[in-house]
């Protein structure tokens, strides 16, 4: 579990693989007023949290997210960018077993209640992003109302999330 | 001695004259323009210019940061805008600022570098 040394005055946080996807797409659409706003609008949650020199830090299921999309499209030369934004928010490793186990459990759960996430209750990254952030005490920022489900269903004392619409 | 002009309420004397004969307790006695407002705008604009050359600074450490989706101009007003509403802003140091800054121009960096499928 991370333990910043003074943890009590900086808050700590989980960059989401959402917000990270709706990003990192070069989607052609951002022309679009909308997704210019809600782009600005996510960087600048991020900025302010910055500005209050708040930890924040990002899943390796992200690093993996953007990276296999860099690779496919054999644009190299973008791997330098990624690896700058590592060097910066430093990556959340799947280092302990007790992080699959709070994933699975979640999981099962949602199932359970009948209540899956995501397309066909396939939302692996998003169930991997909670427990990596129950895990480490960690608020994730995100854009997707699911973890609303996930807070319901898995009632961790310590589950807390942010979202940015 | 100094002397004052009883006719006139002392209310209605310069700033620095009251000042003087202790009608205002914080205010030095040196000063005829005391104005806490511009006092915090001064603060605010100290604090904007060494933001902005902290970003220039920042800037400079790595060519990389010129290719950003979006342009140098709209970053910086995303940063100060970010910064003005910091309640702890005046107590970071320059290289708290600058770490920030790296970190928000890498977030910026990854901002359509996913080409998309099809």
């Amino acid at each position: 579990m991370l333990k910043a040394k003074n943890a009590k005055e900086r808050k700590m946080y989980l960059l989401d693989t959402n917000i990270i996807s709706f990003l990192v797409k070069e989607n052609k659409t951002r022309e679009k007023e909308e997704d210019k706003i809600k782009e600005e609008r996510i960087v600048y949650e991020v900025f302010k949290l910055k500005a209050q020199n708040a930890i924040i830090r990002i899943p390796i299921t992200s690093y993996y997210e953007i990276r296999r999309h860099i690779i496919r499209k054999n644009a190299l030369k973008q791997l330098n960018k990624l690896e700058k934004l590592c060097q910066e928010y430093e990556l959340l490793y799947l280092n302990d077993l007790e992080i699959m186990n709070i994933a699975s459990d979640i999981w099962a759960a949602l199932m359970n209640n009948g209540r899956p996430i995501g397309k066909e209750g396939n939302a692996d990254m998003d169930i991997i992003t909670a427990a990596i952030a129950i895990h480490n005490n960690l608020t994730v920022l995100t854009n997707d109302p699911d973890f609303n489900t996930i807070r319901e269903i898995y009632p961790a004392k310590q589950f807390l999330f942010k979202i940015i619409t | 001695m100094k002397t004052i002009n009883i006719k006139q309420p002392l209310e209605k004397k310069s700033l620095k004259t009251r000042a003087n004969f202790g009608y205002l307790s914080n205010v030095p006695n040196n000063t005829n323009s005391y104005n806490p407002q511009r006092l915090i705008n001064k603060k605010e604009q100290k604090f904007k210019e060494r933001l902005i050359n902290l970003i220039k600074e920042v800037y400079s450490e790595d060519e990389i940061y010129q290719q950003t989706y979006n342009s140098k101009e709209e970053i910086i007003r995303r940063i100060l805008k970010a910064f003005d509403e910091s309640q702890i802003k005046y107590q970071l140091s320059d290289e708290q600022i600058k770490k920030a800054i790296r970190s928000m121009l890498a977030l910026e960096l990854i901002i359509g570098i996913a080409p998309e499928d099809g």
